[in-house]
């Protein structure tokens, strides 16, 4: 299966900051961020859901805002910060407020929607330390899930906010009754 | 799959015996091992617990690898060439171009895959039947070039005449005739003839109707569903020598593998499918796609590993719950006992006679009520589309929008209330096979329910005449299989650290599998639950278990992981017996400490008896035993919904659900409201967004996107959900409990539709329920009955 090497990919090399840390990538320029981060950065917690748009399943930060990483270039992101879910952890290695409480309250279910929710869900915190269920809801709107309801995703972020907040937020009880 | 003629007389002295296994609403008969029994679960110390999930931390930091994030070294990526036309032939066909493209290392024709199916489907076709059919694939260095490449294919069509109409379809007048018998065949599993529908019948219900003080007819329509599972369907194959391994999104890496064994004819031993995190499956993953066997194929001709996803809009092409129409023909007194059902059904199945596998509905009207005189007939019809797959309680959910109206409707007229109604027609005995139900909680769901929705005070509510926000109320029943069976088999080692290793072949397909087996091995062992490491769905590290469909997981691999743990934990008491100084059968196990029971401060560390192995671990196996003779194993439930109608918009906002559910036991409060909660809001789409159209005019997809097919966002879902267990026992398995996976779906359409009558007045006979539908019968003051 031996071809000749005819063709010449030009790849484009660009440097930013990817979770914290100082980043150089070569990769050739059609790619979007998500196949940046994906297939040349080997992040790939950013998951690929429709590559239309549609579903927020590839939502990453940007400068601390949330972009779908399958509708911008990878060129853009030149000279700027990107946040993956790989790079969620506080500086000192703990899990962030939205992490822990996602998972404590199985708000991940197939899991594959959660980088995105989890992204999106920060960003809000940041401008918004006590958002109300309507707030949480407009804000994840673009956010598709199959799988949970989203009420857990929302009582997640609530359990977050609370505990960033530094309220002594207990995990809700579990709403099944009727068990001896 | 369970084949019958493998399953051969044991010499041994094991004992085998034959049981039936429903899965998806069909009784398979499997011949299975008998296994000791174990005590019942009393008291449960991790089993019952809402804990978190154990595999929480891998996809809350983006460290679950899922098939689409596996990347080797040299990997190709495939694309499939599609049909752009519903009904085709290939006239020429030529792959010189798409060859010749930069970064190409591949194209498969229709003549170099002929002697191979997939499912009862070619892999790739000169013929092809519907849109988006696979004519060829083309595999190169980057995903773009495939594209690119694929484009490059040189396809010659003649078009076809074709038929996207299941009724024109099914008429003398078609434009395509798929089989010289006829273009529709019974639907639902087994060999039925061409050109007849499958039939059920008991009673007589010319009779039934004769003796009837009122007699309802109605039809009601149902859209395809699709699964719209977050990860798209994909495969990786890899080729090292004669050693395949694959990654696959799927519910069921067993079954992936037979198919590939029996397509390929290579030996299981050669065939590795892992699938441990997989992005939704939704019933559109219970077995090998065809690009499995296409990824399989390109990568022994390439020789380098081959990838292939599909894109959204190829996954909104594909797979799907097929329509239906439902003609309902009921007897019943003036009391509201039913004397009487006719049922017709005709389902649309795509253009292969494997889809009429999924083109039955029927079954929950043979089985949900007390009626004497029952018939039904189904129609699977042949038309220019997709072949259906199952899709979560496939068939039940169907038919539950039109019978779960019906009893609404009879209620309505008859003057009574909806859950008299059930009441009056509920029944203990399977009325299809006279066999008792093992446990039924439906009167508790109905009691339940009602009391924590305060169903009778909102029912007593009027809504004020001039507003325009109206309140409506609504309740649905279901019935689904769910009581599991074998084969399924688990293996439990216990390590000289007394840390554990659990092995199952079971998905997780974010259900919590991993979870509620991690409990149930813990419980038995005795140890905290982070003793436990689970590995899953693994064809070469974990054994053999059905696909995860027909709501079967808990049930089936729930009780082989108390088997094996129950395994590992008497070999481990044979040890700690000597160093206690009682006999094994003396000792029990609790927080980590094996004790003697009678005298529970004579007791020893797990991991102090784990030190003193002899061969450094020991492993403990489980196998899943038969189901009891004679009973129905079945789960149910009751939901009741609250609505808000904008006789303005004819907007409708879900309120509130409340759903009382019979699972048996609940191995965990999170999770197993999480699949409460989830199907509610799937079923939800179901009732009011969801459309998958194909145009008629072109057989062309149209709705084959995210934006425009519609499944629920965070804006549309229910705004409340409560979720409760009956907790009636259940005694057909060692661990007490059924499946939930599939149940919360099917009772939330019509739930939304009865509220919607209560509501505003109006019947919706189609869903989804639009606004379009509610201002047309709003405006014409009747039901809405031709608005499909």
């Amino acid at each position: 299966m031996a071809k000749k090497l005819k063709r010449k990919t030009q790849k484009v090399h660009i440097a930013f900051t990817l979770n914290g840390e100082p980043c150089e990538v070569a990769f050739a320029p059609h790619k979007t961020l998500l196949e940046v981060l994906r297939e040349d950065l080997n992040l790939t917690g950013t998951k690929h859901g429709c590559e239309l748009g549609e579903c927020g399943t590839c939502a990453v930060l940007v400068d601390r805002k949330p972009v779908l990483s399958c509708l911008v270039l990878g060129l853009t992101v030149e000279g700027r910060e990107v946040t993956t879910v790989e790079g969620m952890q506080l500086a000192d290695g703990s899990l962030h407020p939205l992490q822990t409480a996602f998972a404590d309250l199985g708000a991940a279910q197939c899991g594959y929607c959660t980088p995105g929710f989890l992204l999106t869900a920060k960003e809000l915190l940041e401008k918004n330390s006590k958002p109300t269920r309507d707030d949480i809801k407009e804000a994840l709107s673009g956010n598709l899930c199959r799988c949970t309801g989203y009420i857990k995703i929302y009582e997640a972020v609530e359990l977050a906010a609370a505990r960033m907040r530094g309220e002594a937020a207990e995990v809700p009880e579990e709403v099944v009754l009727g068990l001896k | 799959m369970v084949d019958d003629e493998k399953n051969q007389k044991p010499t041994g002295d094991q004992e085998y015996e034959d049981t039936v296994v429903n899965i998806e609403g069909r009784r398979v008969t499997v011949r299975t091992r008998k296994v000791p029994p174990l005590p019942d679960w009393t008291e449960t110390e991790i089993v019952g617990k809402a804990l978190p999930r154990v595999d929480g931390i891998d996809k809350i930091t983006g460290r679950a690898k899922y098939t689409y994030d596996i990347q080797v070294p040299y990997m190709l990526y495939a694309v499939a060439v599609r049909s752009p036309h519903p009904h085709a032939r290939v006239k020429n066909i030529s792959a010189d171009k798409a060859l010749a493209a930069p970064g190409v290392h591949g194209v498969m024709l229709p003549q170099d895959v002929a002697s191979y199916t997939t499912a009862g489907l070619p892999l790739l076709t000169l013929n092809p039947k519907y849109t988006g059919e696979e004519i060829a694939v083309v595999a190169a260095e980057t995903e773009l070039q495939a594209e690119d490449a694929a484009r490059l294919v040189k396809v010659e069509y003649e078009e076809l005449p074709f038929v996207m109409d299941a009724e024109l379809s099914k008429s003398d007048k078609s434009p395509v005739k798929f089989f010289p018998e006829g273009n529709f065949i019974g639907g639902g599993f087994g060999r039925h003839p061409i050109g007849k529908p499958s039939v059920y019948s008991r009673g007589d219900v010319e009779q039934g109707f004769k003796d009837s003080d009122q007699v309802f007819e109605e039809t009601f329509t149902t859209q395809p569903q699709q699964h719209s599972c977050m990860e798209v369907h994909g495969t990786l194959a890899q080729w090292d020598d004669d050693q395949l391994t694959v990654w696959e999104s799927t519910q069921g890496v067993y079954g992936v593998q037979e198919e590939i064994a029996r397509v390929f004819k290579i030996p299981l031993s050669s065939i590795r499918v892992i699938g441990t995190h997989m992005g939704g499956g939704f019933g559109s993953k219970g077995g090998a796609g065809k690009q499995t066997a296409l990824a399989v194929m390109m990568a022994k001709r390439t020789r380098r590993p081959v990838k292939m996803m599909l894109s959204r809009h190829e996954d909104y092409m594909g797979v799907y719950r097929p329509a239906s129409t439902q003609y309902f023909k009921i007897g019943v007194k003036n009391d509201g006992r039913l004397m009487a059902i006719q049922l017709k059904t005709i389902n649309p199945v795509g253009a292969y006679q494997s889809g009429a596998n999924w083109g039955s509905c029927a079954a929950m009207t043979t089985e949900m009520y007390a009626c004497p005189n029952v018939h039904t007939e189904e129609y699977a019809v042949f038309t220019n589309a997709p072949t259906p797959s199952a899709m979560r309680g496939p068939g039940n959910t169907q038919n539950a929008w039109g019978l779960e109206q019906m009893m609404d409707l009879i209620a309505y007229k008859l003057n009574l209330d909806p859950i008299e109604v059930r009441n009056r027609n509920d029944v203990k005995v399977d009325q299809v096979t006279n066999e008792p139900y093992a446990s039924k909680g439906l009167a508790e769901c109905y009691k339940m329910g009602a009391e924590k929705f305060s169903w009778e005070e909102k029912r007593r509510r009027r809504n004020d005449p001039a507003g325009t926000k109206k309140h409506g109320v609504g309740v649905a029943s279901q019935i689904w299989g769910g009581g599991g069976g074998p084969p399924a088999t688990a293996i439990v080692k216990i390590n000289q650290d007394g840390s554990v290793n659990l092995l199952t072949g079971a998905a997780d397909i974010g259900t919590g599998t991993r979870t509620v087996l991690s409990q149930i091995c813990a419980e038995e062992l005795g140890v905290p639950v982070n003793r436990i490491h689970v590995t899953n769905a693994d064809t070469e590290t974990t054994p053999y278990t059905l696909p995860s469909y027909g709501s079967i997981t808990l049930a089936s691999s729930g009780p082989a992981v108390r088997s094996a743990a129950n395994d590992a934990k008497k070999q481990l008491f044979d040890l700690a017996a000597g160093s206690l100084g009682v006999k094994p059968d003396e000792l029990s196990s609790k927080d980590g400490f094996i004790f003697v029971t009678r005298q529970p401060d004579k007791r020893m560390k797990f991991e102090s008896a784990a030190a003193g192995m002899p061969e450094r671990d020991l492993v403990g196996r489980g196998y899943r035993g038969p189901n009891p003779k004679g009973q129905a194993l079945n789960a149910f439930g009751a939901q009741f919904c609250e609505v808000e109608v904008d006789t303005q918009t004819g907007e409708v906002r879900v309120l509130k659900f409340v759903a009382a559910h019979d699972s048996g036991r609940v191995i965990n409060p999170h999770t197993f409201a999480s699949q409460v909660k989830g199907g509610i809001t799937m079923g939800t789409g179901y009732a009011l967004s969801e459309r998958r159209l194909i145009d008629g005019n072109t057989g062309i997809p149209v709705a084959a996107s995210m934006l425009e097919y519609r499944p629920p966002t965070s804006l549309d879902a229910p705004i409340d959900i409560e979720v409760y267990s009956v907790d009636v026992p259940y005694k057909a398995n060692n661990i007490g409990a059924k499946g939930v996976g599939e149940p919360p779906l099917i009772a939330t359409a019509p739930a939304i539709a009865n509220a919607v009558f209560n509501a505003v007045g109006v019947r919706i006979y189609s869903n989804p329920i639009t606004p379009e539908k509610i201002m047309l019968a709003l405006r014409d003051g009747k039901t809405a009955k031709q608005t499909a």
